[in-house]
């Protein structure tokens, strides 16, 4: 198997709280079962959520994963 | 900077370790040699030096994260904890093959012109305290990793 590419995976969660009336992140945190500190990494990207908690997340804010989600070589 | 809660909590653990440790070994490297009862030698110090954390740690506690638990573990925090008892494993592996090996170089080869060490393994005691040392150590890399993640991400 050859060795693949690692992706980085952004997201506009940051963009998407402050369109949803400026929702703190201890809110999202509360909203999607997690501590805000994981919410912090996620937003610095130094995190890449596990597909349960992307569907979410995107769920929280009422979007489709790609659009809260995406990925890049 | 700040530190979340569950960060507070391991550098405690970790700083009481790291003295508790500090103090064991350095009143075992006190300790006269041979120790011919090495029960007697140690006395109480083990179970004082335990006591001892233990308070320790209940108070730092108590004074730098306060009342309230540290919150519930989620994903990132059990990924973290995986990812450091697996470094800390390692440790601890690499650590016990020295040990181990040591003990059958020293039962099985003679060395012709070999040096007496620094730390010599020839009785259950020694031994013991080698994997002791063992297990503080991968304690201590279990810890700082887990710091490390924290910080870099993960």
């Amino acid at each position: 198997m050859s060795k693949m590419p690692k992706l980085k995976i952004d997201n506009s969660i940051r963009a998407l709280r402050f369109e949803a009336g400026e929702m703190t992140q201890a809110e999202l945190a509360n909203r999607v079962g997690v501590t805000r500190q994981t919410i912090i990494a996620l937003e610095q990207g130094k995190y890449s959520p596990s597909l349960e908690l992307a569907f979410r997340v995107a769920q929280a804010f009422g979007k489709e994963i790609g659009d809260v989600f995406s990925c890049s070589v | 900077m700040t530190f979340s809660k569950r960060e507070k909590s391991i550098y405690i653990e970790l700083i009481v370790d790291i003295i508790a440790a500090g103090f064991y070994f350095s009143f075992l490297f006190s300790l006269s040699t041979p120790i011919d009862n090495p029960l007697e030698a140690l006395g109480g110090t083990l179970l004082k030096i335990t006591v001892a954390s233990i308070i320790a740690t209940i108070i730092l506690h108590t004074f730098i994260i306060g009342a309230d638990p540290v919150e519930a573990e989620d994903e990132r925090d059990k990924a973290i904890k995986h990812r450091s008892t697996q470094l800390g494993y390692y440790a601890l592996f690499t650590l016990n093959v020295i040990i181990i090996g040591s003990i059958f170089i020293d039962t099985f080869l003679e060395i012709p012109g070999s040096q007496p060490r620094f730390v010599a393994l020839d009785t259950p005691f020694m031994i013991a305290n080698a994997i002791v040392f063992a297990l503080i150590a991968a304690g201590l890399v279990k810890g700082v990793s887990q710091l490390v993640l924290y910080r870099r991400g993960f």
